[in-house]
């Protein structure tokens, strides 16, 4: 029973360090973007998380689902990227966090929530990124050095605004 | 033997008056290093990448090798030392000393992360702030500080026009994208003048510095690495990058 017991342990910790290492010399090799793919399926929209990273001259979308599928798109046939943000105030984490922990969560009312999104316009492979806070400028300047046409248009929120705007205006000049 | 003792508290005096001046200078020689070494992180993001071109446009360079974030009960604190250049005819001015605080809400309960900061003055109004120690940003100030572009756009001009100041923020090497921005209540950061270490090496406090910086200053060689580098950067930037020149963004 013993025996058995021990060569369990030793398989298992075979098993992990296989593991780590596998997952250190990936991250040593390329920087991984982690992100979310938009994807629209009649009235419902579905963020399915990926991994983005750069391979060559390819950017590869890897869905993180054990099923999920693997896109390639080379740079070259990338016709143009449209960078926009979104900063909104997180009034649902801070709702949460002031039940959980009561009033010393208050200033996180007054605290944002910013969302990034790249539009990436290659034909049929055609994608909608929402992409993390934490490194997602190191992609746009990737895929800018790459010699791929990248924009970036600002904040949505302000671009709806100001298309409201310039339609009131041209609207009301005769 | 009352002289004997004299003599001897001149000298124990002047000892720890030089060995206070000579870790000073140790220190100062270390911050010079490791802001030069950030500069050059910056300056691999590519010799004709949009940072490049927002540096050369950049009236003082300032960079804050590792800033520490402190995080404990939702609130945040990030302090650190740093070393300023002013830039004018491509021309950069004797390096100044400068230090950081500031202050945040975030949803962690607990830890600390260190990081590389590269201020970029975008506005001779920002040159004013900063020879006055007035570099204060909150949320109620007009002034804004953002996260430097990367790319070209309509996002990127509006992000110039707004702000006096940009910075790039970057964790062992990489780019990285910490938000030290002023944009919600909790949020503020300033940078103030590092009196102390400006007097040790200078001999004179920070604002007499910065009106002093058109005549010639005496700078050890030392702190110098910091400047050197900033004009190995100047001379390279516009030009594509060299087949041999590595750039971080691969």
């Amino acid at each position: 029973m013993k025996k058995y017991l021990t060569k369990v342990i030793n398989l298992l910790l075979i098993g992990c360090l296989c593991l780590v290492s596998e997952s250190f010399v990936r991250a040593q090799n390329q920087t991984i973007y982690k992100a979310d793919l938009i994807t629209r399926n009649g009235k419902n929209i579905n963020a399915e998380p990926v991994e983005i990273s750069v391979e060559g001259e390819t950017m590869k979308i890897q869905s993180k689902k054990k099923s999920g599928e693997t896109k390639l798109i080379p740079f070259s046939s990338i016709e143009t990227v449209d960078y926009t943000y979104s900063d909104r105030p997180r009034y649902t984490a801070a709702t949460l966090s002031a039940l959980a922990v009561g009033i010393v969560a208050l200033p996180l009312f007054a605290s944002k929530t910013k969302k990034n999104w790249l539009a990436v316009n290659a034909g049929e492979d055609s994608v909608l990124l929402q992409l993390q806070s934490s490194n997602y400028r190191m992609l746009l300047l990737t895929m800018r050095n790459k010699g791929v046409n990248i924009t970036d248009s600002g904040d949505r929120d302000e671009n709806e605004k100001k298309q409201k705007n310039d339609k009131q205006n041209k609207d009301k000049s005769p | 033997m009352k002289l004997f003792y004299s003599l001897f508290l001149l000298f124990l005096l002047v000892s720890a008056g030089w060995s206070q001046n000579s870790r000073d200078l140790n220190t100062a020689a270390a911050r010079a290093e490791k802001s030069a070494e950030v500069i050059r992180q910056f300056a691999a993001l590519g010799s004709d990448s949009v940072p490049v071109e927002y540096f050369q446009k950049a009236k003082a360079i300032a960079v804050f090798p590792g800033l520490t974030k402190v995080n404990i009960l939702l609130s945040e604190l990030i302090i650190g030392n740093g070393i300023v250049s002013l830039h004018s005819d491509n021309n950069w001015s004797v390096p100044v000393f400068l230090a950081f605080k500031g202050t945040d809400t975030n949803l962690k309960i607990a830890g600390k992360k260190s990081f590389d900061t590269v201020f970029l003055f975008m506005t001779d109004e920002s040159i004013e702030w900063l020879k006055k120690g007035d570099i204060g940003f909150d949320s109620g100030s007009k002034r804004k500080a953002m996260l430097g572009p990367v790319i070209g756009g309509e996002g990127t001009d509006r992000t110039i026009e707004q702000a006096s100041l940009i910075y790039y923020t970057f964790d062992k090497g990489q780019l990285v994208d910490t938000n030290l921005s002023n944009d919600t209540f909790f949020k503020a950061f300033g940078i103030l003048h590092d009196n102390n270490m400006n007097k040790s090496i200078f001999r004179m406090r920070t604002r007499a510095l910065f009106a002093a910086l058109e005549e010639s200053i005496k700078v050890p060689s030392e702190i110098e690495k910091f400047r050197t580098a900033l004009i190995e950067i100047s001379a390279k930037a516009g030009t594509p990058p060299a087949k041999n020149e590595t750039i971080i963004a691969q």
